[in-house]
């Protein structure tokens, strides 16, 4: 086997070793980087082929699995990933929601794991680095790159650069990764320094790669996260608290009174015809929605949304009489046009609905 | 409370319960009971831009859910368009806006 063909095969075993995996958008962390017991508990401690599912608010799957013991270290690896659907980010996404479960900081938790994943996508590029270096110092130096990045909690990307390094043992027959080094021979070393240097600037070059698609692919992540969690998390405990809470509010009408809008510029138009008619009410009006205005800035975006629509609901249903609805350009998706208006046409209660295009 | 965040954020308050002229003409005389030191054509110019704030918060709410913007990202972009409020008002116009658009 020839130099070149030592590449092809370091870069093949390499690349079979990681790429799947960043392919997937999985990448491992280790206990003392990210809490596994903040995962699972106390399911994850004992774990030896532990697989956890959690789901999320949106019922979406995430899968957190025991990967592999580091045989250097003695240390389980995990990785994470969503459970079909490969999204990118879902560390961040599930310390996001780990934290807001458990009423702690959610942005620091996040901006815990982004360092998390930076490390990583670094000590792989360093890893493939060392198997570079590997070839060029002929196992001098690797080694001690190689302990570092299995240390530092990139075993599974580490296994490509130890590949590598064993591909060119195997093909140089030397005594073993911390042999003897063999014969000085000027040509080789410098031929193989060059092609080194070329296998190096490829791993910076995806090292680059790494990292960008670390902070490009947890972008989203993050929006959701905090979509879901600003600007205050509250506990799981504090929403369903407010959720009960809804159910004792009061969001009555008088008759003929319930105005509802939905789309741009409507809300202007309602409270202006609202404000103009006597008994005319739109839900913010009501006592409940007063309360929920002046109480509901602390959930989260998406938490908001459900304590509305679950107040949308009595609105609608005590609505009795002619209902006015400014609904120009109101969205099918939102609101009104998915739970409030079906209530009011089922409703007998209501003789008349006046639509404001 | 005599800084130019407390008179556009008062502004954008009494602007938020307006929707016809007479109500905008009401909220602009209690902005001058609040602010009574206040150069009419200043509190006038406070008020317009309050106004102008909490009738794009529609606007906002929408672009954050239909592109999945994070509030960061939102709040910077209100802070650019809208400049000279206090935080408090950015996030309370998000809020609102993520309410408008439900």
């Amino acid at each position: 086997m020839n130099r070149l063909q030592k590449w092809l095969f370091f870069l093949s075993v390499a690349a079979f070793a990681w790429l799947p995996q960043a392919g997937a958008m999985v990448r491992p962390f280790h206990q003392s980087d990210f809490t596994s017991s903040s995962i699972s508990q106390p399911d994850f401690q004992a774990a030896e082929t532990e697989t956890l599912i959690v789901a999320d608010e949106s019922g979406c799957l995430w899968l957190a699995e025991y990967a592999g013991t580091n045989p250097y270290t003695g240390e389980n690896v995990y990785v994470l990933s969503p459970l079909g659907l490969q999204m990118a980010g879902s560390e961040v996404y599930i310390a996001a929601k780990v934290a807001e479960a458990r009423g702690e900081d959610v942005g620091a938790a996040v901006k815990r794991q982004l360092e998390v994943n930076d490390k990583v996508a670094n000590m792989a590029a360093v890893t493939l680095v060392g198997g570079a270096t590997f070839i060029v110092t002929e196992g001098a130096v690797t080694p001690v790159l190689v302990e570092w990045g299995l240390g530092s909690g990139a075993a599974a990307l580490v296994g490509g650069g130890i590949a590598g390094g064993y591909a060119d043992l195997a093909a140089q027959g030397t005594e073993g990764l911390l042999g003897e080094r063999k014969e000085y021979d000027p040509t080789r070393t410098l031929v193989m320094t060059a092609g080194g240097a070329c296998l190096n600037w490829g791993g910076y070059r995806v090292g680059q790669l790494l990292n960008r698609s670390a902070g490009a692919s947890v972008e989203p992540a993050i929006a959701k996260a905090e979509t879901l969690t600003r600007p205050v998390a509250k506990s799981p405990t504090a929403f369903k608290s407010m959720l009960q809470k809804v159910d004792t509010l009061d969001f009555s009408t008088p008759r003929n009174g319930a105005v509802f809008y939905s789309g741009p510029g409507q809300e202007a138009r309602a409270m202006a015809y609202a404000q103009k008619i006597p008994g005319r009410m739109t839900i913010e009006m009501t006592p409940g929605g007063k309360y929920l205005s002046a109480n509901i800035g602390r959930f989260t975006r998406a938490q908001q949304d459900l304590i509305w629509q679950r107040a949308s609901t009595p609105f609608a249903k005590g609505a009795s009489g002619r209902i006015n609805a400014f609904i120009k350009g109101a969205d099918p998706a939102r609101t009104f046009r998915t739970i409030e208006e079906d209530i009011l046409d089922e409703s007998s209660d209501v003789t008349r609905s006046i639509y404001h295009y | 409370m005599n800084g130019t965040h407390d008179i556009l954020d008062a502004a954008y308050e009494l602007a938020t319960h307006a929707f016809t002229p007479p109500s905008h003409a009401d909220a602009k005389d209690k902005l001058h009971e609040q602010f009574p030191s206040l150069e009419w054509d200043r509190l006038v110019e406070a008020y317009m831009r309050g106004s102008e704030l909490a009738e794009k918060c529609y606007e906002i709410g929408e672009k954050a859910r239909r592109e999945n913007i994070p509030d960061q990202a939102s709040l910077a972009l209100l802070a650019k368009k809208f400049p000279g409020f206090s935080d408090k008002t950015y996030n309370d116009a998000l809020s609102r806006g993520w309410f408008l658009s439900r």
